[in-house]
Parts: C-alpha cells; sequence; structure tokens
C-alpha cells in the first residue's frame, strides 16, 4: 500500500474531537462527559451529605442559607472507545487512489483526533478471512500501531459485513463509537449486523468509500467485466444506455444502502475517493455531527 | 490517374491489422470490478447490442483506416493527368482483315476487343473531327473525317470484320487517303493484330492479341496422270501450344476421303491425298478440329472441269475407242444438245467440224477430210512430228496399219503419225479447241491390243482439258477479281457476248453464291470480287465454271502473344499532338496526400490519447 502519512499530515486534524452524542461509560479518564459522576471541573449537581464525604464538596454557603449539608457533585469525564472497522477486501482495492487506501487514510486521521481526545482507539480490518487488529488502546504509541496495522493492509478476498460485525463484537466487550468504513458494495444483509451492533448499545458510524467509476463509469465499447472479489466475469457491450441503466441501478442500490442505516439510526457518509480527505473530515463529519 | 509505384498500393493490406488490432482493443478491454451484481443482466439491453454495430463506426479506428488509405496513396504517387488541348482530327484505323475473327477470349473476337479498345480512344479524346476506316486488302471507310466522336463510336458498333486479307502498308495508305490523308490528321491510331513492319506515315498501333489456331494453309489437287481420281495436297500447320491429333477430310461433290493427321505444336506439315474415287470437280479439304479460327480449317479448290469427260458420240459404237477413253477418265454420254467436253466420231461423215473438242475416228468431214475405201498403204506408222506432245511415251514403229484408207485433208493440219506419205494421225489448229483425227480404222490397226493407244488418248485427253487458259484461277482468295474476260474477250454482263469461236451468240454470264443464288452484276461489270470464302460459280451461256475462294492463308499467321509498344517507324517526325502521353501533363499528388496524411496523423495523436485518458479512471 501507498505511504499513508506525509508532512504535514496530522496537524490537519489536530483540533477535531469526536463529539459522541450519547454519554458513554468509559472506564477510563478522558474527555467525554460520563453518566457517573466524577472528578472532573464540570458541575453535575447536589446531593445530601452523607458521613465519608470529602468535607472539600460540602457547600458551605447553601448550609448557612438552608441549614443543610449538601455535596457538590460533578460530571465525571471519561474516555469513548472508538471502533474503526475498515473493509480491505478485495473491492477495496480497486479505484484511483484505491479505496483502501482512502478508508486507510480515514481511518488514521480519525484515530489520530480520537486518541489527541484521549480515547481508546482500536482498528478492526475486517474480509472474509482472519486479519490482525489493533485492539482499543488510549496513547500515540497505538497511534503507531494502527499505522503500522493499516501500513501492512493488502485488500483481499470478499467483503462481508457480518463476519466482520461478528469478529469485532467477540473482540471488544465495552460499547463504543463504531466507525465502518466500506464500499459497501456486496449484497449481503446488513440488517443483522447492524443490529447487532446497536442491540449492544454501540454508537455507529458509516462512511462508504467509493470510486467515481462505482458512481459514474466512463467505460465503453466491449468489456470484459471481472468481479474482482468472486472472479465472477460477465462480457457486456456496453453502450451510453447501459451506463444509464447502471447508474440507475446504482442509485436504487444506494437508496436502499441508505435505508438500512437509516432504520437503525446510523449516519452513512459518502467519500469518494476523489473527494479530499479534509473536505470529507471538516465539512461532511463536522456538519453531520460526528466530529467537533 | 496514374501512380508512380503502383507496388505502394500493397501497402492497403495493412486495414486488415488495423482492423484486427481494433476488433483485438475491443475485446480484451477488462474491467475489474467491486460489485458485479450491479453489471449483471445489463447486457439485454438492445442499446447495448447495437453498440456492437456502432464499434465499427469507432473514430479512432475511421482515422487509423484513413490514415493507411492517405499513407498508402501518398507511397504510391499518385499522378493526375490533366488534359491538354488534344488533336483536332483523329483517325482510327481498324483492320477489318479475317484474322480478327479469331476469339481471342471469353467467346469475343480480336475485332470485338478492337472495338471496345477503339470505343475507350474515341470517348476519351476531344478530337473536334474523327474518321474510322476499316483496313484490309479493299479498305473501307466507316466514318468519313468531319464525324464527331459519337458517329465514329456508332460506326465502329455496326463495323464487323471482313473475310479479306491483312491490308499492305499501300493500303493503309490507301484507307488513309480515303479519309483525307496522313497529313489531314493529327493522330492516326491502327488497331490491327499484326504489327506494321514499317508504316508510311507515322501511327500508333494498339496490337489486338489472343487465341491459338490450326490451319490449312495449302490445299491443291491435280487429276493423277496415270490412273483415275486426283491426289489432293493439303498443307496444314499447328500453331497451337499443344499437339494436333485430327482428321483431314478431302471430298468433291460425290465421295469423301479422309487422313489422319498429327502435329507438333508450330509443325507445319504437307499431305499428299491419294483420291482414287475423284469424278467431281469442286473439292475441299476440312479439318475435323476446333480451335480459335474456323476460317481456316476448310479450303476449296476447283478444277476448271469436272474430270468425268463428257463425250458426245457420232457415229458407230467403237468398243476399242470407249475402251481407251474409259481408261483415261470416267465417260458420261451426252446427248446432242447437252454441254459436252469431247465430241467422238467414230466411222461417219460429218458434214462440218463439231463444236468443241474433238476426236475424229475413221471419219470423213466435209472441207476437212475426205476418207476413200481405196487403200493407200499399209505398215508401220512414222512420227512425223517426233517431239509432238501427243507421242510422249509412245514408239511410232510400234503401230502397224494393215489397211490404211487414201486420205485427202483439205484443212490445214498438222500431222503426227503417218503411213508411208498418209496422213496417220493428225490434228486441226484451233486456237481454242483441239481436233483430233485418226485417218484408220481401229480395226485395221494394231493400236488396240497396245499400250500406246491409251497412252496416246490420256494425253490428248489431258491436253483437252487444261488446253485453254483458264477463265478461274485455281487458288483465288476472299477479294481476289474473278476476271469476267477470256481470250481477250469480255464477257459482258447482261448482253450478247462472243466466247472465242465457241461463243453462243446471246450467251450471258451469272455468279451464283456459294448458297447457288444468283449475284446481281452491274452491266459492263469486268471483274467479280467475292467477299466470302466458299464455291462461287460462273455462268457463262451454257458453261459453267466452278470459282473456289479462299481466305488468304496469311490470315492463318498468329497474332503476338503479348501485345507490343506502339509502334512509330524510326526517324518519323511524331505526329502533332499524336501520342496520348503527349496529350496529357501530370500533376503529382503526393505532398497533398502526405499533408492529409499527418493531419490524420494529429487526429489520430489525440484520439488516442483522450482514449487513454478516459480508460485511465478505470483501473
Amino acid at each position: 500500500m501507498q505511504q499513508l502519512i506525509e508532512g504535514g499530515f496530522l496537524e490537519r486534524w489536530a483540533n477535531l474531537r469526536f463529539a459522541s452524542r450519547r454519554r458513554q461509560a468509559g472506564r477510563f479518564t478522558g474527555s467525554h462527559a460520563s453518566p457517573r459522576a466524577g472528578m472532573s471541573v464540570e458541575f453535575a449537581d447536589y446531593r445530601e451529605y452523607v458521613p465519608g464525604d470529602d468535607f472539600r464538596y460540602v457547600d458551605w454557603n447553601l448550609y448557612g442559607r438552608l441549614d443543610r449539608l449538601l455535596v457538590k457533585t460533578f460530571v465525571q469525564e471519561v474516555d469513548v472507545p472508538v471502533y474503526f472497522l475498515l473493509d480491505v477486501s478485495g473491492s477495496m482495492r480497486l479505484g484511483t487512489p484505491q479505496k483502501a487506501h482512502y478508508g486507510a487514510q480515514l481511518v488514521l486521521a480519525l484515530s489520530y483526533l480520537a486518541l489527541r481526545s484521549l480515547d481508546r482507539v482500536g482498528v478492526f480490518p475486517f474480509s472474509d478471512r482472519p486479519l490482525d487488529s489493533a485492539p482499543p488502546r488510549q496513547g500515540m504509541t497505538q497511534f503507531s500501531a494502527i499505522l503500522r496495522l493499516l501500513s501492512g493492509i493488502d485488500p483481499d478476498g470478499r467483503t462481508s459485513i457480518s463476519e466482520g460485525v461478528a469478529g469485532f463484537l467477540s473482540h471488544t466487550r465495552e460499547t463504543g463509537l463504531v466507525v465502518l468504513v466500506s464500499d459497501f458494495l456486496c449484497d449481503d444483509d446488513l440488517r443483522d449486523p447492524l443490529a447487532r451492533l446497536r442491540h449492544r448499545g454501540d454508537e455507529v458510524i458509516a462512511i462508504q468509500v467509493l470510486d467515481r467509476e462505482d458512481i459514474d463509469p466512463s467505460i465503453a465499447g466491449q468489456v470484459h467485466f471481472v468481479d474482482v472479489e468472486t472472479s465472477d466475469r460477465v462480457n457486456l457491450a456496453v453502450g451510453s444506455s447501459t451506463l444509464d441503466a447502471y447508474r440507475r441501478r446504482f442509485e436504487g442500490f444506494q437508496t436502499s444502502l441508505r435505508n438500512a442505516f437509516l432504520q437503525r439510526g446510523i449516519p452513512l457518509f459518502l467519500a469518494p475517493t476523489d473527494r479530499p480527505l479534509e473536505t470529507l473530515i471538516h465539512q461532511d463529519l463536522r456538519a453531520g455531527g460526528i466530529l467537533e | 490517374m496514374t501512380f508512380a509505384h503502383p507496388a505502394a498500393l500493397a501497402l492497403l493490406s495493412a486495414w486488415l491489422l488495423v482492423v484486427l488490432f481494433a476488433v483485438l482493443r475491443t475485446r480484451q478491454r477488462r474491467r475489474e470490478v467491486g460489485a458485479l451484481f450491479l453489471w449483471r443482466d445489463l447486457h439485454d439491453s438492445p442499446a447495448a447490442r447495437t453498440r456492437n454495430l456502432r464499434l465499427l463506426l469507432d473514430p479512432l479506428l475511421l482515422v487509423q483506416l484513413a490514415c493507411v488509405l492517405v499513407f498508402s496513396l501518398a507511397l504510391a504517387q499518385p499522378e493526375w493527368a490533366t488534359r491538354r488541348p488534344g488533336p483536332i482530327r483523329l483517325a482510327v484505323v481498324m483492320d477489318g482483315s479475317a484474322s480478327m475473327r479469331t476469339t481471342a477470349g471469353g467467346g469475343r473476337t480480336r475485332y470485338a476487343d478492337a472495338v471496345d479498345r477503339a470505343l475507350e480512344l474515341l470517348a476519351d479524346t476531344s478530337a473536334r473531327s474523327v474518321a474510322v476506316v476499316q483496313w484490309t486488302t479493299a479498305p473501307v471507310v466507316l466514318a468519313a473525317d468531319g464525324s464527331t466522336a459519337a458517329q465514329g463510336r456508332s460506326a465502329l458498333r455496326e463495323s464487323s470484320p471482313t473475310w479479306l486479307g491483312d491490308g499492305t502498308d499501300a493500303d493503309l495508305a490507301r484507307a488513309v487517303s480515303a479519309v483525307g490523308g496522313p497529313t489531314h490528321f493529327g493522330r492516326i491510331v491502327v488497331l490491327s493484330d499484326h504489327p506494321l513492319a514499317s508504316p508510311p506515315f507515322p501511327v500508333e498501333t494498339l496490337l489486338i492479341s489472343g487465341g491459338e489456331n490450326v490451319a490449312i494453309t495449302a490445299f491443291t489437287v491435280r487429276p493423277n496422270v496415270l490412273g483415275a481420281g486426283v491426289s489432293a495436297f493439303v498443307e496444314l500447320r499447328n500453331d497451337t501450344t499443344g499437339f494436333l491429333d485430327a482428321r483431314l477430310l478431302v471430298g468433291d461433290e460425290f465421295h469423301r476421303t479422309s487422313l489422319d493427321a498429327f502435329l507438333e505444336p508450330g509443325e507445319t506439315v504437307p499431305y499428299v491425298v491419294p483420291f482414287p474415287g475423284a469424278r467431281g470437280s469442286r473439292f475441299t479439304a476440312a479439318l475435323d478440329v476446333t480451335d480459335d479460327y474456323a476460317g481456316d480449317n476448310i479450303r476449296y479448290f476447283s478444277l476448271e472441269r469436272s474430270i468425268v469427260l463428257r463425250v458426245r458420240w457420232l457415229g458407230a459404237e467403237n468398243r476399242f475407242l470407249s475402251a481407251a477413253l474409259d481408261s483415261v477418265l470416267p465417260i458420261v454420254r451426252v446427248e446432242e444438245g447437252e454441254p459436252a467436253d469431247l465430241t467422238v466420231a467414230s466411222d461417219t461423215t460429218l458434214p462440218a467440224l463439231p463444236p468443241g473438242h474433238a476426236l475424229l475416228v475413221h471419219t470423213n468431214v466435209q472441207g476437212v477430210v475426205a476418207l476413200s475405201a481405196t487403200e493407200s498403204s499399209r505398215g508401220t506408222a512414222s512420227a512425223w512430228i517426233p517431239d509432238h506432245a501427243l507421242l510422249a511415251g509412245v514408239r511410232a514403229e510400234d503401230v502397224f496399219v494393215d489397211r490404211m484408207p487414201a486420205v485427202t485433208v483439205s484443212a490445214p493440219a498438222n500431222t503426227i503419225l503417218g503411213v508411208g506419205t498418209t496422213p496417220l494421225l493428225f490434228e486441226v489448229p484451233d486456237p481454242d479447241r483441239s481436233i483430233l483425227v485418226l485417218t484408220a480404222d481401229l480395226s485395221a490397226t494394231n493400236l488396240p491390243i497396245t499400250v500406246d493407244f491409251p497412252l496416246m488418248i490420256r494425253t490428248f485427253v489431258s491436253s483437252l482439258v487444261r488446253a485453254d487458259a483458264s477463265l478461274v484461277p485455281e487458288w483465288l482468295h476472299v477479294g481476289d477479281a474473278i476476271p469476267l474476260v477470256r481470250s481477250g474477250s469480255t464477257v459482258a454482263v447482261g448482253s450478247t457476248v462472243a466466247v472465242g469461236s465457241t461463243a453462243t451468240v446471246g450467251t450471258t454470264a451469272t455468279v451464283l453464291a456459294p448458297d447457288g443464288k444468283p449475284i446481281p452484276l452491274a452491266a459492263g461489270q469486268r471483274a467479280f470480287f467475292p467477299d466470302t470464302p466458299g464455291e462461287y460459280t460462273l455462268v457463262v451461256g451454257e458453261e459453267r465454271y466452278p470459282v473456289s475462294v479462299n481466305v488468304p492463308p496469311s490470315e492463318s499467321l498468329s497474332a503476338p502473344d503479348e501485345p507490343a509498344a506502339p509502334i512509330e517507324p524510326p526517324g518519323a517526325a511524331r505526329p502533332r499532338e499524336s501520342s496520348s502521353a503527349a496529350a496529357r501533363q501530370t500533376a503529382a499528388l503526393w505532398p497533398v496526400l502526405a499533408g492529409i496524411a499527418c493531419v490524420l496523423l494529429v487526429l489520430e495523436l489525440a484520439l488516442t490519447r483522450r482514449r487513454a485518458q478516459d480508460s485511465g479512471r478505470s483501473p
């Protein structure tokens, strides 16, 4: 795979962080508010004093006015596990640049800004075969591990969202933010894996990486189509009407895909490989409330 | 348009490569996709099916084909002929001789090919005046000078070859002179199947060739000197590339005989065909073969008279005399009033000499010879004119006369044999006929039992047949004159004539065609010119003369296989605007084509790059 990081790549995402829409119950202190009271500077509420409470949190002003011992409680700031599920099937090898390369850069950028937010980040490449993964950890050492992992991936095999989700769920216990990066160009039934993710309580974001040729192919003439994942073949005499028919079929496929995610409250972002990564992250994901 | 290097047009075959590459390029386009299910079943689209047809109109392919075409044309260096003002007058000379009837190939004759070439010539000419003549031994003007090209073409289409022989240079000069003369024309084109050895003025010659020929090049018949019938002398030539194994048929009006002939390619062989059963006067030699020129596969020959001797017999029958005549020729007795070749009188008295040839044996003729019963002498004969033709092969001393009558000759006579002082055999001199008189009674001589008598009779009869200058030539060609003149007297047509001393007052001449129909002759016509081969008959009064007319043997010569270059006489001044090459100037087109090719190359390069960019969007 091409070099994932060039000079100045990381600085572009330094001031962003994931905007978790739900309060996650992280295990470690982080930058996200926890539903549990904690030791942050953000005031949460008052409660009656019970023996054993720290006298430093008794609000003496209220005791003077109300003659009641009330203890101030604060929001506990916790980390949010961010899980990246990156499709590295054969179809991700296609495109200019490769969809897998584009997806890996996207995962790397989002991992970096998550790690800077003291979140734990785990990366789980998937296809229809066992693959190495980077279990969720905090700190920049994790970034190095992720970089090594993504630099070594070789897109191959078939796209299997179900197997990817199943493998991910078996490796992680803690709910978190699941970023699913794939071209989703498969005829699998996505309802089951998405339902399993939602059932566990994960917050899911789907980013569909597509090449321009997937969206608007420009080929013409007698074409020998080969499925890069299944090696199935189809010979077609492609003309403008054929391309129109393809576009109509592709649009229908995208609509059904969006509906499948939408029904489970999962935002789906389209990421064409010819769209600059900065534009995707700074505009699309921020506008979608994923980043802040 | 002509090409300086036409071989370069072979580069056009590169079209096949271009098309092949286009097909391969089209067929080998391979596209890896991640979602094949989105492409499935799209090939049922009618538009996709028609895409295959539209591939044929691939602009890149068309431009590449155009590149190849233009490059090939440029390398072939085409030259565009621009016509200068042509000659004002054009003369087309068509060889109309019999050899132009030869089938040159495809069932078309050389003459038809020549007409086509001439039509092309006239269609291409800018001459304001055109003349067309047919050149043979008897040239004919087909389109007079001043005709338009259209009139010339019409005359050519209506013309046909003759059976005449090749015209000579003089005939060519006469032909061209008939339409104004050679200096009258800026261009004279001769279309012939034989090259002109030394044309009398500058001409362009277009040689027409083709066809193979087997020919009877000579044919004559001679009566057998010793014996009945004739011998035919035939010369055959095989001008084909194969061996000839054919049957030669020789016949007369009554019988036919044959001979197998075998000739090697290019061989000429004379044959002598014995024909003892011949009785007629018209002979044919026919070759049973199929070749490209049939005009010389049959030849005709006539004897002036039939070899059957028509005898009018006067007086007593004499079996010894009859036997002697029969031993020479078949005898046909004719009645009084019928045409006869010979009058034989035996043991009788005549008031005068009979008309025509006569053989008088022991006969009195008033005013000529008188015989008396008184025996004048007896003994061995002696030659009074020893070297007389009638005595050829005869020994006078072998003739013995037992009873010789007294003979009184009262007319001029040439005595050939005599017994003592008595004439035994004499002839009455007459420029137009032969009259032979034997004064003795045959039964009183030893002549019937000697060989000398038949010899004398044979010699006499032969002299009768050959005596007169022939009215009809033995070997006539088509176009040769049949003179209607005999012995200095004209056989006037349609008027009374005197043919020598034997002519009958009131006789008229008629010529019968080979089919037996009379040919109309003009009054006062002195000669007749046959235009087709065959057996004609000249009828003068009661006499009928067969006339054999053949195609000239020179027409049997083979034409050169390959058309030769136009021939012009050495040192001759070039005719004014005579050459078609000189009448044209050429403009080289290759620089223009090369420029077009470069433009096409740039266009092809742009299309290729655009296509490469399009392809670059896909893996």
